[in-house]
């Protein structure tokens, strides 16, 4: 307690104690009779207008002093009100609108509530001091803003959101990642995707923010920006992702053709394809095939030093079923091996029947058919 | 000025009249009834079993061939049966009877050769024969689409039609044994006993044999005796006609005979042959099966054409 | 001369030989002449090679050697135009039982290349010529022997052609039948100039149609000609004349008949009985020479030589030749 607070009391004590000095006339009371706005706000001050020991009468209310493009207005019984009617002793309940634009400079601004009966009038001095709004403020905090991890992870950072303003604010969150990546908040527990986030005022939220990157990203450091937004702050997380490459071996079929035919016992020229659809090299691939017994397989080249990422190399594979493969489908396998990874592929041959026995077996026909035409020439005749 | 004689002159006339004698006669009647009667019944109870096991068949036409229920043997079994007895049935008498009716100066003074007389009765056998196994492969097929509701497919159509000509094939082969027979013998009791003889070692006798002589020569369980038996049966045209049936009518078959382990390595079963594949796998059985009815005619032919009247 | 008589003749056969594979000689080196027109029989025991010639004419059975001329072709080279040309009715000829006698006709006809229509008319004809008529629907099967025989010579006739070769075709027919038959063949020679060969073992029947016959044996043909020809060949002349005569005495009547001119062969039979074989009817000398003799003369009889009585007498011959 200090002096001033006591000199109050003792005021108060003052006021009470003095019956003997009735006053007579008019009063507008409102309680806070100086209030501190933002923008584009309405202000309410609530009037009580009293009458002492004066007869009952009409008292006319106006404003003055109130700055150019002020707009005011007195509310009372659920209507717009220019006076009021006060009984001798009693007060009536009046509240005063003022609506202010943007285009009001900031700082105090003085005006008065004229209350004018018959005979007595009485003056409110307001106050509204204009100043900006009361500053919001959110805080976005990353508990790591810098992970590693190869195209096919998922990035998944934590974020604290705090909320350090006065009121309860609704936060959007947003990000902006690189042509390709997908962004997706969560509530750490419970998983759930969100893109809004209620925070009461002073309370924080941990959020998982998982970033998925395309799958051909080559190697490098791609940054990742967070930003939640209220409705009057926003605050921003930087975070940073390094991707490392991965080499991705193929093996397919020219074209993606996984089958070819061979006729038995006769080479057959297949292409086969290697690629590397990954981000990074791939080095030392050699090729090999798990092939029937009696099978041939042979790789022109059946190695490749190096093959960098996203290319396609055409090997030529030259299969030779065994000579007593019976006809229709066998499976081999191509396998590429490399020293970072592998990969393989089944390939379905067919094999086929050669058409030179169909040819032979023609000409037994024809054998046949020429000994009967020599019979018929020898003893057709008759 | 008279045209100059074409070596086939009358053939025409030969062929219409054998045509309506084979297809006219009670023998013929009769077998072909019994054909049908039996053919509906496999394909009675074929489409029955068909309807109780619900699956997915790709070759639903084919299998109606060869599914078989206790007591009802397939139509496939029915055939190779029938058909070669149609065929004796058919040959037997067809040149003897010419001999003992004592038709044959007679209608040898008409300006013909001789030979005409011959070709006309093969074409006129070839010709019912033709009809009577297309009246049963029209009713397989209508079978197929009554169980089906839709047509066939053109796969399952071009093998009905090869297994058809592959039938007609075995069902010519036993009419040209039993006319070489008629040919060779006066007697058409002699020719028949022996036509059928013949058949029954065939068909009967013939793998009991095969399996003896294989593996009298080659061990038991060995795979020389396999082969040699498989090699052996191959010699009856009922294995011809048996093998050839199989990789038409199962599309799955691969190959035929004996096979080793590992020319099965690696290889992916059940999956169907194409046509041209199945019918490459037995292009040397249906050669066979050709040049046969080509030689056995032949034979036919040097023996008729020298014999006196 | 000799090209003038072959262009006559509608069939040659010239030293045609057949061995049968069973090493039977059945005809050997056999020549015969068919003139235009002419109705030749052939004669012989059974086996004697008839039928075997009759077949390879048409080209049947092939000769084992010699040639054939038929119309002026070889059956073994032309041989559908030979057979288009001539008819040939087996010794054993048979019938498809099951068919009708019509269509067992319209078939062996539709070889001949006619349309329907003629077809048609030409076995209507020929049937209603054997009176077959009322039985040309029903099979064959029920037809007697004969009705066979009528129904074979009625596919000849169908085929209208300008030789016909029929191998005994009487066989089975009754005398009815028989005697119409060998009146159509005198008739179809007569209008339609045919020319037949007929092989048949009823002599009298060949007698009276046939123009001149042959005598087969053992495969060859030694004797042909016209009846009379082969009396006078077998017996010196074509007739006989039966002399009877009463008491001679001591005259030697054949010494008497001997020195008449044109006798060629005197036979005592018996008694007063003598057989005169001479070329013409000299009757009138005969008796004029025995009654010059005072030989009582009782009766004269003439008479030609029948084919039997050539028959006879020839394989008789033949029989004691070997
Ligand atoms: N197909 C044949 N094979 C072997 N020999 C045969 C054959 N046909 C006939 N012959 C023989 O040829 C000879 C002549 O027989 P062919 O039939 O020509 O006699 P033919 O004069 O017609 O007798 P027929 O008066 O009995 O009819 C006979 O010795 C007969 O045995
Ligand atoms: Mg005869």
């Amino acid at each position: 307690m200090n002096r001033k607070s006591l000199l109050v009391a003792l005021a108060l004590v003052l006021v009470c104690l003095s019956p003997v000095w009735a006053y007579e006339g008019l009063s507008v009371a409102t309680p806070y009779p100086s209030v501190t706005t933002g923008e584009t706000e309405l202000v309410i001050f609530d009037l009580t207008v009293k009458n002492y020991d004066l007869p009952p009468q009409r008292i006319d209310l106006s404003v003055s002093g109130i700055p150019d493009g002020w707009d005011y207005e007195f509310v009372g019984g659920g209507g717009l009100v220019d006076a009021v009617f006060v009984e001798p002793e009693s007060n009536t309940k009046v509240q005063l609108w003022v609506a202010f634009n943007g285009g009001t400079a900031s700082g105090r601004h003085e005006f008065s509530v004229e209350a004018k009966g018959s005979g007595h009038s009485f003056s409110l001095p307001l106050s509204l001091r204009l100043q900006q709004d009361l500053p919001q403020r959110l805080e976005l905090d990353p508990e790591l803003p810098f992970i590693k991890g190869t195209p096919d992870t998922d990035f998944t950072f934590n974020v604290a959101l705090r909320n350090q303003s006065a009121r309860e604010v609704l936060v959007d969150l947003d990000a902006q990642a690189p042509e390709g990546f997908s962004v997706q908040f969560s509530q750490q527990y419970g998983g759930k995707a969100l893109s809004t986030v209620p925070l009461a005022s002073g309370a924080d939220e941990s959020i998982k923010v998982t970033v998925k990157p395309r799958r051909d990203t080559p190697e490098g450091t791609y940054p990742v920006t967070v930003v939640a937004k209220s409705e009057a702050a926003q605050a921003i997380a930087n975070l940073t992702m390094e991707i490392e490459g991965t080499p991705t071996l193929k093996v397919s079929g020219e074209g993606g053709l996984l089958s070819g035919t061979a006729v038995a016992g006769k080479e057959k020229t297949l292409a086969v394809e290697v690629s590397n659809t990954g981000t990074a090299d791939v080095t030392d691939i050699s090729l090999s095939a798990y092939k029937p017994s009696g099978w041939q397989v042979i790789f022109t080249p059946d190695t490749l030093e190096n093959l960098p990422a996203g290319e396609t190399r055409e090997i030529q594979a030259v299969i030779q079923p065994s000579s007593n493969a019976i006809t229709g489908d066998y499976s081999i396998t191509v396998r590429a091996n490399a020293k970072e990874t592998s990969a393989s592929e089944q390939f379905r041959i067919t094999v086929k029947t050669s058409t030179l026995w169909g040819i032979v077996a023609i000409l037994i026909i024809a054998a046949a058919g020429v000994v009967l035409v020599l019979a018929v020439r020898k003893f057709g005749r008759r | 000025m008279r045209r100059n004689d074409f070596a086939l002159r009358g053939l025409r006339v030969v062929t219409v009249k054998e045509l309506q004698d084979f297809t006219g006669s009670a023998r013929m009647v009769i077998l072909t009834a019994l054909i049908l009667i039996t053919a509906a019944s496999s394909l009675y109870t074929a489409t029955n079993t068909m309807k109780t096991v619900v699956s997915e068949d790709e070759f639903l036409l084919l299998s109606l061939f060869t599914l078989s229920r206790n007591p009802v043997p397939s139509l496939l079994s029915f055939l190779s049966f029938l058909v070669p007895l149609t065929g004796i049935a058919m040959g037997f008498d067809v040149v003897n009877s010419e001999f003992q009716n004592r038709t044959l100066k007679r209608v040898l003074s008409q300006p013909i050769h001789r030979d005409v007389l011959l070709f006309g009765k093969a074409v006129g056998a070839l010709g019912a024969m033709t009809v009577v196994l297309l009246a049963l492969w029209m009713l397989v097929i209508g079978s197929a689409m009554l169980v089906l509701g839709l047509p066939p497919s053109t796969e399952q159509v071009a093998r009905a039609l090869a297994f058809y000509g592959v039938t007609l094939a075995f069902g010519m082969f036993w009419f040209l044994v039993a006319m070489f027979f008629s040919v060779v013998f006066r007697q058409q009791a002699t020719s028949a006993l022996v036509s059928l003889g013949l058949w029954l070692l065939l068909t009967v006798f013939w793998s009991m044999i095969a399996q003896v002589v294989a593996t009298a020569v080659g061990g038991v369980g060995s795979f020389q005796a396999a082969r040699l038996e498989v090699l052996l049966s191959r010699i009856s045209p009922n294995t011809l006609f048996a093998e050839s049936a199989l990789a038409l009518l199962s599309p799955s078959t691969r190959t035929l005979g004996v096979v080793m382990f590992t020319q099965l390595e690696g290889a992916l079963m059940g999956s169907p042959l194409p046509f041209g594949q199945s019918l490459l796998l037995i292009w040397p059985q249906l050669s066979a099966l050709v040049a046969l009815l080509v030689l056995l005619f032949t034979a036919s032919y040097v023996v008729f054409q020298r014999q006196e009247l | 001369m000799a090209t003038e008589r072959q262009s006559a003749n509608v069939v040659t056969l010239r030293n045609l030989s057949k061995i049968y594979g069973n090493n039977t000689v059945a005809v050997d080196s056999l020549s015969l002449e068919l003139r235009k027109g002419e109705v030749f029989g052939i004669l012989g025991p059974n086996g004697a090679g008839k039928t075997t010639t009759i077949r390879m004419m048409l080209g049947l059975t092939e000769p084992t050697s010699g040639s054939i001329d038929i119309l002026g072709m070889d059956p073994l080279r032309t041989p559908l135009e030979v057979k288009r040309n001539v008819a040939y009715m087996p010794d054993d000829m048979g019938f498809y039982e099951d068919m009708s006698g019509y269509e067992n006709l319209d078939y062996t006809a539709r070889f001949l290349g006619l349309g329907y229509d003629e077809r048609r008319s030409r076995i209507l004809a020929a049937v209603s010529r054997m009176r077959l008529e009322h039985r040309l629907s029903d099979r064959v099967r029920t037809y007697s022997h004969g009705m066979k025989r009528r129904l074979a010579l009625a596919e000849v006739l169908v085929k209208r052609p300008a030789i016909a070769i029929l191998d005994e075709p009487t066989q089975g027919l009754d005398p009815h039948s028989t005697a119409e038959f060998l009146t159509l063949i005198r008739s179809l020679k007569k209008e339609e100039g045919m020319s037949v060969i007929l092989a048949s073992h009823h002599l009298d029947e060949v007698q009276s149609i046939c123009d001149r016959v042959g005598l087969f044996h053992a495969g060859r043909m030694d004797l042909s000609g016209t009846v009379d020809e082969l009396a006078t060949r077998l017996f010196g002349g074509k007739m006989e004349v039966v002399v009877e005569v009463g008491e001679t005495g001591n005259r030697d009547v054949a010494k008497i008949l001997g020195t008449i001119g044109g006798v060629s062969h005197i036979l005592q039979e018996k008694e007063g009985v003598y057989r005169v074989t001479v070329d013409s009817d000299i009757r009138p000398g005969i008796a004029s020479a025995l009654v010059d003799s005072d030989v009582a003369l009782y009766s004269m009889d003439v008479h030609r030589h029948t084919l039997d009585a050539v028959y006879q007498a020839y394989y008789k011959e033949v029989h004691d030749a070997a």
